[in-house]
């Protein structure tokens, strides 16, 4: 039932310029515009931002539309925040009912706000939308390599990822398989309070914790047996390798960047 | 009749990229008290088909009747359906949860509303009817078992609903020699002593020699043969184009038959296939001496 | 060689070898050389895990000891190698596949003995054409039948060039067709390397070099298959089956026990004697 690729995450894949960029390159460059984007106050710089990302999806292949459901989830929230700095801020009222008024500043400052959480959230879109999990997975190992000297466990948190990454296909057929069999001894979802419904997940969660710890177990077995002892002295078949136009694209959007940012200064 | 699928149709995730057509324009009936083995290479549909038996599964086109119950109407009785037909997975122990094996087996009836008395009854008579020992086994964890037991107390926690029929995929899976004839034994005795309907999904033809009447045939999703277990044999080479292994007495049934010996294809058991051919030997030594 | 001598194990701290309904080992003696393919029986529960394990070092004897090509698995120092040498292929096919590709799965092994990266390629490729799944290089293991992980384990073995291939009931969890196959690798592989294949399912040892049946945490068989199945009255004591072919003949021998002076093990075998 489960034998075709199940798309994990938001990754789409396509063949575009931007899928085929370096992980690395890609998970730097978010960080980066991260931090500019809540450096920058103008909208000016938002304007170019906003040109630069219709630039960048457009070089991904992906539509627009898609990329803006990403957007959905977090709507909520978006207006929450554009409301209250609606009715928040102090200055020049323009509009008042009783104790509740809208200021000029309010409008404003609650529209750039609600502007540059978007922009954050496309631009991570972007990226999780382009790299697939094990390609952020060893992008993220090679990033935090330089920290092992102080103890960090890159190496070790990448393979958990790997490893997860694997078996998530598995454990929902495995979820599935249990609760159609607890369905099968007359479990009834369906009915009953908040109480018997939270009662009804021992079930369906009790075998899906002793199967995952027997997997482990013998997972383990299996990785000694050839001869896994942790990432000391680990050679890679899967090796990231910068291509120019990762250096393109890093030169371009750090110029970018670098401009925006100076502009706003002076 | 029991259970009736007409014109039944099913597909995985309709309407999206990953949509499969599992079952296709399927026709079956099947009675009270019947023993009947379904088989197929991985991937024909047989786990599906089983899951349509019990409502666990709707089909998008065709019905299904449970016992005069259309499963694609409305209001359906769900957990009665399910009670009258039992349905075991395969690797059933990767379902259990509870501390106890008596908690274990009580489960399902005690989601039907069975309690007291007349549920420490039915647990008591289900795990006999497994062959296990109620009073050694009804407080040991069901983890600690060994892996026989673990199978036989899994089909009890379904016998203790009482249903009228007893559905199980791959019963014998994993199973050493030794449990995989205790397991097919105690099949055969519920049957005789409960009048038991069984359906038995399996891909050992040797298994369901043991156990079943009638041989239901799938391949991509469509019932390609539906008789006698004794027929399924008579054409060999087609039947492994289905993905079937005939059982070893069958396949030295056709070997005896290539070279000139005229014994009977329907042999399912060493014994019947040694008697096969002790009569033949015997015709041949009479023409010899004739 | 993997010499076992006088191996005696039980889990547990305390107690001998009498502690509860655990697998057990008592007084172990065997001896795997390189190039053979023997096949071990025995019911469930008779030990046969717990000696696959005793192989490579998973486990290490309570008393007694393993020696694999000359190192002693309690020495720490040798383990690695030992590990490298004995590549065991476990009973689910899923619990032993930890990447998202085939590929990289075969690749695991090379990569923690830290070769360059050009050997690692090289030997993936060699791995999976021994087995037969290089097609399958780039698909993500949960798309794959029982059999095709099966085989995919073997390669991930394989790639690191051991000399003993220990399969520790391997075809229990697999379809006919999946035992099929595996069968199929394990004929290929014959020659090439030792291959010590643990299965409760007697047809697949009548083609071995030599079949060994364990009881109760001893080995009480050795011998050639016939050999074996020959002592047809201990056969169900100790929790096996004949094969179908060899019940079959001795069932024929009760009424005309002239014939199967050899006992047929395969159903050409059968039908050859019957016809002359």
């Amino acid at each position: 039932m489960w034998g075709r690729s199940l798309v994990i995450g938001q990754y789409v894949p396509l063949d575009s310029p931007i899928h085929h960029l370096d992980p690395r390159v890609k998970i730097i460059f978010v960080g980066v515009s991260i931090i500019d984007l809540f450096i920058l106050q103008d909208w000016f710089s938002f304007l170019w931002w906003g040109i630069a990302l219709i630039f960048l999806v457009s070089l991904s292949h992906l539509s627009f539309s898609y990329l803006l459901r990403s957007l959905r989830p977090l709507l909520f929230l978006l207006l929450l925040t554009m409301v209250l700095h609606l009715f928040f801020t102090p200055g020049e009222y323009i509009w008042e009912y009783g104790f509740l008024h809208i200021s000029r500043e309010g409008i404003s400052k609650g529209l750039l706000i609600v502007v540059r959480l978007c922009l954050l959230i496309l631009v991570t879109s972007l990226l999780t939308l382009t790299t697939s999990p094990v390609e952020l997975t060893d992008g993220m190992e090679y990033l935090l390599s330089p920290f092992k000297r102080w103890g960090f466990p890159a190496h070790e948190l990448a393979m958990m990822m790997t490893i997860a990454l694997r078996f998530i296909p598995t454990l929902l057929e495995e979820a599935d398989r249990i609760l159609k069999a607890q369905m099968a001894r007359g479990m009834n979802l369906d009915s009953g309070g908040i109480i018997q419904r939270a009662k009804n997940l021992i079930p369906l969660l009790v075998p899906l914790f002793v199967n995952s710890f027997k997997r482990a177990d013998e997972l383990a077995i299996a990785m000694e047996s050839r001869c896994y002892r942790g990432g000391k002295g680990r050679t890679r078949l899967r090796v990231l390798e910068l291509t120019s136009s990762d250096y393109y694209f890093l030169a371009l959007s750090f110029s970018f960047i670098a401009l925006l940012s100076l502009r706003s200064f002076l | 009749m029991f259970i009736k699928l007409e014109k039944v149709s099913f597909t995985y995730l309709p309407g999206t990229p990953l949509a499969i057509r599992a079952l296709e324009d399927v026709d079956l009936e099947l009675e009270r008290g019947e023993s009947i083995g379904i088989v197929g290479r991985t991937g024909c549909g047989k786990s599906t088909l089983i899951q349509h038996f019990n409502a666990l599964l709707i089909p998008q086109s065709g019905r299904v009747l449970v016992d005069g119950v259309d499963t694609t109407g409305r209001g359906v009785p769900l957990q009665e359906i399910r009670r009258k037909v039992g349905l075991v997975f395969q690797y059933p122990e990767d379902q259990f949860f509870e501390e106890t094996v008596f908690k274990e087996v009580a489960f399902a009836p005690r989601n039907l509303g069975v309690e007291g008395k007349a549920l420490d009854d039915r647990v008591r008579w289900s795990l006999e009817a497994v062959g296990l020992n109620f009073e050694t086994i009804k407080d040991k964890s069901p983890f600690e078992l060994s892996g026989g037991q673990m199978r036989r107390v899994a089909i009890a926690s379904i016998l203790s609903m009482e249903p009228e029929a007893l559905v199980l995929d791959e019963p014998t899976a994993g199973l050493d020699p030794e449990g995989k004839r205790i397991i097919l034994n105690q099949l055969v005795e519920l049957r005789k002593e409960r009048g038991l309907t069984l359906i038995i999904v399996s891909h050992s033809m040797e298994d369901l020699a043991r156990v079943a009447k009638r041989i239901i045939i799938m391949d991509k999703g469509k019932i390609k043969f539906d008789d006698d277990i004794r027929q399924v044999f008579s054409k060999v080479e087609w039947i492994k184009s289905l993905g079937i292994f005939p059982p070893v007495t069958a396949q030295v049934a056709w070997l005896l038959r290539e070279k000139g010996f005229d014994v009977n294809l329907g042999v399912l058991t060493p014994q019947e296939l040694a008697e096969e051919i002790q009569l033949k030997i015997l015709e041949r030594k009479k023409i010899n001496v004739g | 060689m993997i010499e076992f001598k006088k191996v005696d194990f039980w889990y547990g701290e305390e107690n001998g070898p009498e502690a509860k309904n655990e697998e057990v080992l008592r007084e172990v003696d065997l001896e795997i050389p390189q190039g053979k393919f023997m096949v071990l029986l025995g019911r469930n529960g008779s030990g046969k895990s717990t000696l696959a394990k005793h192989t490579n070092g998973l486990l290490l004897p309570k008393s007694g000891e393993v020696i694999v090509d000359g190192m002693n698995t309690r020495d720490e120092g040798s383990i690695w190698e030992i590990r490298r040498r004995v590549g065991l292929v476990f009973q689910n096919p899923d619990n032993q596949i930890i990447a998202t590709t085939v590929e990289e799965d075969v690749a695991f092994g090379p990569e923690n003995l830290g070769l360059p990266r050009e050997e690692i390629i090289a030997r993936v490729e060699e791995a999976l054409n021994l087995v037969g799944m290089a097609e399958y290089r780039d698909k993500e293991p949960h798309l794959l039948s029982g059999g095709q992980k099966q085989r995919v384990a073997i390669a991930g073995v394989l790639a690191m060039h051991p000399e003993y291939l220990i399969l520790d009931e391997a075809t229990s969890m697999l379809d006919p067709e999946g035992r099929g196959e595996l069968m199929k690798v394990i004929t290929n592989l014959r020659e090439k390397i030792a291959i010590f294949h643990i299965t409760h399912n007697v047809e697949e040892a009548t083609e071995a070099d030599e079949v060994l049946v364990m009881d109760e945490g001893r080995i009480v068989a050795q011998g050639k298959p016939r050999e074996v199945f020959s002592q047809v009255e201990k056969i169900e004591k100790w929790g096996l089956e004949l094969p179908q072919v060899t019940e079959t003949a001795l069932l024929i021998k009760k009424q005309f026990p002239s014939l199967f002076g050899v006992l047929p093990l395969s159903p050409q075998e059968l039908v050859g004697e019957l016809c002359s």
